[in-house]
């Protein structure tokens, strides 16, 4: 009883929220490892297709405006090659791409790898934040959605040329509008503070 | 970094994402979870062959075709390592629908004098056929003893048949016999008894050839015969009235379906345009004190006719539509009659008609995924049109109209309960 006890306080316990700190680049979050202890997560992993993780944040500037950046992450295992390919598109519009062997390596790249959701400095935000993490398991016509939203807003914003009052606002839609769509297999909500 | 340079760079990781799309070379198809359903069907149906190379977009566009299966709930895709380095097994693993089934709808209405308790109700049973058959049964009962007015009983007995000739073929044909009704209109000034019994067949069939992708040449046919007589009997000079009536309804149509569900889509869209020809053929003869009036009707509808239905979702949860339609051609009416005092009656008009409706509405999924997946999907839908509905019967006319509509829809294994209420805006 007490070790069933235990083992559940553990479980619980390990529930850990996302991680906020600050960089050069901007705000940053990092995501708890028992993420990739999921069952789920582990069983679309295996899928060898693209699966979706979303980031959305939610604060407020020092003025009082409500403002949501956010990132995102799309995963796939290479059944053949044994790899974790990883695309990361962060909340200060940079893109990379990341190839990792093996589970185990993998949750070391998780648990060192920390993404921009917000760009601007630390300064200019109020304390609370709320980060929504999504799972998006492979699904209709997701990137396709995303391409052809990227395409459109760049077209647009570069024809035009006009200023919108939050780089960041453009960015997380450019981010993130695409993929609100789809069904999350699951959400996690923590209510945090920035350091 | 200026706003302009931000997006350009966006834009730029987007083609270069584009380039590095994953494709894979698919050996073998396996299919688990597939119940009653021949995995035959389910393998024409998402239109993948082995031996070929699909990207995800490709793979993704196939669960949509296998979830427009009226018997289908989800559909989910994984990879399995194939013979050899870079070509895959490709899992497909299915929630079907229950072999019995059952379809029960009812929308309220200010406009329903009778308290019905459902408008629709049907109980079925389907079971596989050869490699690529279905064959359902199902049943309308009776359910006169629960409410004043409703659909007699009807029995209907239909064979999909899916992939002919190994090209994807569609074709499906359902019988419906329909029990004789005989009730009484009214009973306090004298009496109105009437009958009407349609011909025990009714057929109804489809032919469906894919063209390529999510297009299809679609051809649907149905035709229905009833004859009806009655006694309108008032100050004890009682009029009987016997009629017959044949319609035929056809239509020639392409189609363009990308929706993501059969049931309940949230995402997509459906647009279709082709022929429309309705016929109704109707012989009528009333007697009243040994004088007989007799007249024959031929109405014909020629229509070009288009609808474009299409959903997007907001957030995961929500989502909107819209729906168009329209409708233009020719009608023709022609009477000839013969009154009982010899006198010949002759009405010919031909004219051009046109019809038209467009339509708005919102969904909220009231359950998380997890919850759907447990228990089925659980859906708020609200909806509001303008004009004429016309959608599968000519001979149906609605006058222009405002109509508003909300519904609860639960949708399981088992089947689709859809509970709501419509609202009537008036004539326009």
């Amino acid at each position: 009883m007490a070790a069933a006890l235990l083992s559940l306080f553990l479980l619980i316990g390990d529930q850990s929220p996302a991680h906020l700190t600050h960089g050069d680049r901007g705000l940053k979050v990092s995501l708890p490892q028992w993420i990739l202890e999921d069952e789920e997560v582990l069983e679309q992993f295996k899928s060898g297709l693209t699966n979706t993780f979303r980031i959305t944040a939610e604060f407020r500037t020092q003025a009082g405006t409500a403002l949501k950046s956010g990132a995102r992450l799309e995963i796939r295992y290479e059944l053949w090659d044994e790899v974790f390919l990883i695309d990361v598109l962060e909340g200060d519009g940079k893109h990379s791409e990341h190839q990792v062997k093996d589970i185990t390596t993998f949750r070391q790249w998780w648990r060192n790898s920390a993404f921009i959701i917000h760009p601007k400095p630390k300064t200019e935000l109020s304390s609370a934040v709320v980060i929504i993490l999504d799972f998006i398991p492979f699904s209709r016509s997701e990137q396709d959605h995303a391409r052809a939203w990227l395409t459109d807003s760049a077209k647009n914003n570069v024809r035009s040329g006009r200023e919108q009052s939050s780089q960041v606002t453009s960015i997380f839609q450019t981010i993130m509008a695409t993929s609100i769509q789809s069904k999350p297999l699951w959400s996690h909500r923590w209510q945090l503070t920035i350091p | 970094m200026n706003k302009t340079a931000i997006v350009l760079m966006i834009l730029v990781s987007s083609w270069l994402f584009a380039s590095d799309e994953p494709v894979f070379f698919i050996e073998k198809i396996r299919i688990v979870d597939a119940a009653f359903i021949s995995h035959d069907v389910i393998i024409s149906e998402s239109n993948l062959k082995t031996d070929r190379a699909y990207s995800e977009k490709e793979l993704r566009n196939a669960i949509d075709r296998i979830n427009r299966l009226p018997f289908i709930l989800d559909t989910r895709f994984s990879l399995e390592k194939g013979s050899e380095k870079g070509k895959y097994h490709l899992v497909v693993t299915v929630k079907a629908a229950a072999r019995l089934f059952f379809n029960l709808e009812t929308l309220r209405s200010e406009r329903q004098s009778y308290k019905a308790w459902f408008d629709d109700l049907d109980l079925g049973y389907r079971w596989s056929v050869g490699s690529s058959g279905i064959m359902f049964a199902a049943v309308s009962p009776d359910i006169s003893w629960l409410q004043e007015s409703g659909s007699p009983e009807t029995i209907s007995l239909g064979y999909s048949q899916y992939n002919l000739f190994n090209r994807n073929i569609f074709f499906n044909i359902t019988i419906n016999w329909v029990n004789d009704t005989v009730f009484t209109l009214a009973q306090s000034n004298g009496s109105v008894q009437f009958s009407s019994f349609r011909s025990p067949i009714t057929p109804e069939m489809s032919l469906y050839a894919p063209i390529r992708g999510n297009h299809w040449l679609k051809l649907e046919s149905s035709r229905q015969d009833t004859r009806s007589s009655g006694i309108f009997d008032f100050n004890d000079d009682p009029i009987n009235v016997d009629s017959r009536e044949d319609e035929f309804n056809v239509r020639l149509y392409w189609e363009n379906n990308t929706l993501n569900d059969h049931f309940l889509p949230r995402d997509g869209k459906l647009a279709q345009a082709g022929l429309w020809y309705a016929n109704r053929d109707s012989f009528s003869t009333n007697t009243q004190d040994a004088e007989i009036t007799s007249y024959n009707r031929k109405e014909v509808y020629n229509f070009f006719w288009a609808a474009y239905k299409r959903y997007h979702p907001i957030t995961a949860r929500q989502s909107w539509h819209y729906r168009g339609e329209i409708g233009y051609g020719s009608h023709s009416l022609d009477i000839t009659g013969l009154r009982h005092d010899g006198d010949f009656i002759t009405l010919d008009q031909d004219d051009m008609e046109g019809f038209g409706v467009l339509e708005i509405g919102y969904a909220l999924d009231l359950w998380n995924r997890k919850k759907t997946a447990k228990y089925g999907n659980l859906r708020f839908e609200a909806r509001a049109n303008v004009g004429q509905n016309r959608y599968l019967n000519f001979f149906r006319e609605n006058d222009d109209e405002l109509g508003l509509s909300c519904s609860i829809v639960f949708r399981n294994k088992w089947g689709v309960i859809r509970v709501g209420y419509n609202h009537y805006g008036g004539e326009l």
